[in-house]
């Protein structure tokens, strides 16, 4: 192939700007000389004739001007009509092939499907997060996010600027609730928001069913469905309307049903089962007080204003609020508009978005190894099939075809291939993606992402198959047409040798990454497997949770504190129970609260000291509950209330860290700055993952550190006590909304993130193995074929079919041993960039490499077995009489 | 060309040589030399115009050219209608016709 690079063959021939001026010129010529002739012909002199024609024609130079611009724009025409007239004919000729070679197809289709089904997967995960768009009326460039210094509202300051602003058409508050939902059946825990009540016309959506809030409907209780909701817990039933529900034992009317995806403005996860409007006569200290900031703020901008000049519009105002009322804290001022969609939509969240980001980023990176791998298989594939074409080929180029029409037919062949498997790797996508909403329904809070294919997706994935094609396909293509005419049509061996030797290369860098994946799934596993075997330092077996979520507005702190005593002292004298204690962090949930925790110098020779530390709030009895023996001291009593004197009991790393040991009777300063005396210390447990260090651990009696939410751990017989403690919670308070699980299925969230990792990278170790099978397979399969003469002489003079299957695999051993050892130490190197994911188990770790090792080299082995066996077994006669 | 030929009507041109091509190829002279012969010297066509307006019919996609071979054996460009031209000129000629007898009965009731 002469220089000039892939530009050469995308080059159709057409005529240059200099051509078309001299086709015009020449058509004006004619018309002039053949007027001439015939004026000439009529009798004038030939000097004559000629002005006349040239007179006749009129104004030559702008005739020319014109249509040279005309004859430029028809010459475009016909170009783009030719490329895609070819482009065609080639497409017509690979279906054609496809149907002369169904074998062959259906593994390069099957082969781009499952690779682009990965990475499909993944980008709708990342198109869902961040390109969707929401499912409103309102443009999302009108909507923004308010935030007073990074911080949500309380209702008092929303009240006041929702007032005083100018700048925005609608201003919306809205806050996260849970609730229990009473039914004839288990009460269940429903995720919802209490709204203002323009929240839906603001965001300009109506419902499916019913209507939204009336300014009517802050006098009383309303709800509004979620799709989903209406369809499991109603059946779709239309009747729902006017049905009064039980939350937290409140009865609330069904005014109407939103739209399947409705979301509301929020980013996309959390999902939300209802909307209720707030309840301004419900006697509800959270729309009172201006120190609880718990609502978020958007809102529809006016028309014009930009989001840089209503925060400057609303910082004036919060000023002036914050002037009078000097409580608010002085972070508030410093309003933020924010965009409610794309990156900008999770400022704020970075803690939570950013993990989500790069396990993303490293699935991209592995799902992109593994189309490599593919398109080194199919690459293989091709150069195989184009030496057996070699000599239609050769025909071609001899009666005349260019070059570079026949790379672009090769590559048309490889793209309507590459566009069937990205066809099937779509449908792949959409099962995976099914696989993914489920993995999230067992987080304890409800996430849903739509990831629903779109436009966005499909273009992505009809991107990506022809980038493939092209990678797979452009250098088998430039290899068919570089084909050696006089050789190729002597069919003459000797020219085939480059061509193995890039076969060769291929199948040492799928080896290579496939087992790097191997590698990393292997770690994966054994850091499960590790993990297992960890003690977490207390028992769930045998414990049952009772999680309890106050409502912020209606149950005062008081009630809260009460009613924990009394619900766990209703259970503790329930049948079956043996032992029961609250704490606000389930330990190895997701849950965590951690704080810094000061040593007081309270002794001659202490120095200040401070330290992070994980903490947790207790009822008396929990430590015995799980079963977390005391090394010295006391529990909490419940007369270690609010009144009394604050006390805390630390684990013992704390207490070494802390004092060295004998921590009873020394005191710290914990949160809100308040003395705690350390009354006891604990055997140290696993807080948050199995896999950690252990942390110092503060424990707070629950009666001095109160939280809306907290889990009463319960030692029992499972089936004879959760309905006791059923009973217990409604009959002390039925407004309180309480459900009951096992705590086995709690802990067990820990590992998720192992598993996964484990789960995924399995996957694609296992498949990246099948395909470097494939690879290694074809690449002996077809060197086999080119030899028939070689081992037919071989068997003839003697050598037996060991001899031969020896000579075949033996040569093909030394590949697949040079990829397995690259493999191999990239994996170990590039494990360390997930270290803290893979607890217990070291990235060189020795035991997974020679598992590893083995696996790749065994089905290595088998790969070049087959097809070696298949020459040996071919009879002498036939080999030889076949050439 | 003498004063007294009446200047064409906008559009006139392309009408005309779309009704020249029903023929069958013909090249640029060929056309205008049916068009000066059919209106024995009525209009003022100069062949500039006549050539720009070829040029774009075929930017339309109206007509369509092929480069051959003349009778006297010189290299020209042979214009032939494609099928939409020839819808074009059907509609075109119904419409001067309706036009044409629309202006005659004002002229002749006045």
């Amino acid at each position: 192939m002469k220089p000039g690079g892939v530009k050469r063959w995308f080059r159709f021939p057409s005529r240059t700007r200099d051509d078309i001026r001299a086709d015009v010129d020449d058509e004006i010529q004619f018309q002039i000389d053949m007027r001439t002739e015939d004026l000439r012909r009529s009798g004038m002199s030939e000097r004559d004739a000629r002005v006349q024609a040239g007179r006749e024609f009129g104004d030559r130079a702008t005739a020319t001007r014109t249509s040279v611009r005309r004859e430029k724009r028809i010459e475009r025409r016909r170009y783009v009509a030719r490329i895609f007239s070819e482009f065609w004919q080639d497409a017509v000729v690979g279906i054609r092939l496809i149907r002369r070679n169904p074998g062959f197809a259906a593994a390069v289709i099957a082969t781009v499907a499952v690779t682009t089904a990965g990475h499909t997967a993944i980008f709708s995960v990342v198109n869902s997060l961040l390109f969707k768009p929401l499912p409103l009326a309102t443009a999302a460039h009108e909507l923004a996010r308010v935030r007073g210094g990074a911080s949500q509202m309380s209702w008092p300051d929303y009240r006041d600027v929702l007032a005083r602003q100018r700048v925005f058409r609608e201003l919306v508050a809205h806050r996260r609730l849970v609730v229990g939902f009473a039914t004839t059946g288990a009460p269940a825990r429903l995720w919802g928001e209490q709204v203002s009540l323009n929240y839906f016309r603001a965001l300009g959506v109506s419902p499916d069913l019913g209507r939204t809030f009336t300014p009517a409907d802050t006098r009383r209780d309303v709800v509004i469905l979620a799709a989903h909701l209406w369809h499991a817990r109603f059946g779709g039933d239309p009747s729902v309307l006017g049905r009064v529900l039980m939350l937290n034992g409140r009865p609330f009317e069904v005014l109407g049903v939103m739209p399947a995806g409705f979301r509301g403005a929020a980013p996309p996860g959390p999902r939300n089962d209802f909307w209720a409007p707030v309840n301004e006569t419900v006697s509800d200290q959270l729309l009172s007080d201006r120190a609880a900031a718990r609502f978020e703020v958007f809102g529809r901008l006016n028309p014009a204003v930009s989001r840089a000049q209503a925060a400057a519009a609303l910082r004036v105002i919060a000023q002036q609020i914050r002037a009078e009322h000097p409580t608010i804290r002085d972070t508030f001022a410093n309003m933020e508009v924010l965009p409610v969609d794309g990156l900008g939509a999770f400022r704020g969240m970075a803690n939570l978005i950013l993990p989500v980001l790069a396990f993303l980023a490293l699935m991209t990176v592995v799902a992109g190894l593994l189309l490599l791998i593919g398109c080194a298989n199919i690459s293989g594939l091709l150069l195989g099939r184009a030496a057996a074409r070699s000599k239609e080929i050769a025909v071609r180029l001899a009666v005349g075809a260019g070059r570079a029409r026949l790379v672009r037919q090769l590559l048309t062949e490889s793209l309507v291939l590459a566009l069937a498997g990205g066809a099937g790797g779509t449908l792949l996508a959409l099962w995976l993606t099914g696989g993914v909403n489920s993995l999230f329904s067992r987080l304890p809070v409800p996430i849903e992402f739509d990831l629903a294919l779109d436009r966005r997706v499909l273009a992505y994935t009809l991107g990506l198959s022809t980038l493939t094609a092209l990678v797979f396909g452009l250098l088998p293509a430039r290899r068919a047409a570089s084909v050696d005419l006089v050789s190729s049509l002597k069919d003459d061996a000797a020219g085939r040798a480059g061509r193995q030797k890039l076969r060769r290369a291929l199948v040492v860098g799928q080896v290579a990454v496939c087992s790097m994946l191997l590698v990393w799934s292997g770690l994966f596993v054994r850091s499960l497997y590790h993990v297992g075997g960890i003690d977490p330092g207390f028992d769930p077996e045998g414990v049952l949770l009772a999680r309890i979520e106050f409502d912020e507005g209606t149950h005062a702190a008081d009630f809260g504190r009460r009613f924990a005593r009394d619900f766990q002292q209703a259970v503790e004298r329930s049948p079956g129970v043996d032992a029961a204690g609250g704490a606000t962090v389930v330990p190895l949930s997701i849950d965590n609260e951690e704080f810094d925790l000061f040593r007081v110098v309270d002794r001659p020779g202490t120095q200040p000291f401070r330290q992070r530390v994980f903490a947790n709030r207790l009822t008396p009895g929990w430590f015995d509950t799980v079963k977390i023996p005391f090394v010295a001291g006391r529990d909490f009593r419940w007369s270690d209330g609010d009144w009394a004197p604050g006390v805390a009991i630390v684990n013992e790393t704390l207490a070494r860290q802390f004092w060295n040991g004998g921590a009873v009777g020394r005191r710290v300063l914990g949160p809100e700055k308040r003395v705690l005396e350390i009354v006891g210390v604990v055997r140290d447990s696993k807080y948050w993952t199995l896999g950690e260090e252990i942390r110092p651990t503060i424990y707070l009696p629950f009666q001095q550190a109160y939280l809306r939410s907290m889990t009463l751990h319960i030692r029992a017989d499972v089936r004879s006590a959760t309905n006791a403690i059923t009973r217990a919670s409604r009959s002390l308070a039925p407004d309180v909304f309480v459900d009951v699980a096992p705590m086995k299925a709690t802990t067990g969230l820990s590992v998720l993130p192992a598993q996964v990792g484990a789960a995924v990278s399995a996957a694609f170790g296992g498949l990246a193995m099948l395909l470097a099978a494939l690879g290694v397979y074809g690449l002996v399969a077809f060197s086999v074929s080119q030899r028939t003469r070689e081992i037919a002489v071989r068997r003839a003079i003697g050598a037996s079919t060991f001899d031969i299957m020896r000579l075949v695999i033996g040569e093909h051993g030394t590949l697949t041993l040079i990829g397995l050892a690259a493999g191999v130490g990239l994996g170990g190197v590039g494990a360390n960039v997930f270290r803290s994911f893979i607890a217990g188990v070291s990235p060189a770790d020795a035991m997974t490499f020679a598992v590893v090792a083995t696996v790749v080299a065994s089905a290595a082995l088998v790969a070049s077995a087959l097809p070696a066996l298949h020459a040996a077994l071919v009879s002498p006669m036939l080999g030889l009489r076949d050439s | 060309m003498s004063d007294s030929m009446t200047p064409l009507l906008r559009g006139t041109v392309d009408l005309l040589i779309l009704r020249s091509l029903r023929q069958g190829p013909s090249h640029g002279y060929d056309v205008s030399r049916w068009v000066r012969e059919r209106t024995d010297g009525v209009f003022a066509l100069e062949d500039a115009a006549l050539y720009q307006a070829l040029h774009r019919l075929e930017d339309r996609g109206w007509v369509r050219s092929e480069w051959g071979l003349s009778d006297n054996n010189r290299r020209a460009k042979y214009y032939q209608l494609t099928p939409e031209g020839r819808r074009q000129l059907r509609t075109e000629v119904s419409m001067w016709k309706q036009y044409a007898e629309a202006v005659v009965r004002v002229i002749g009731s006045a």
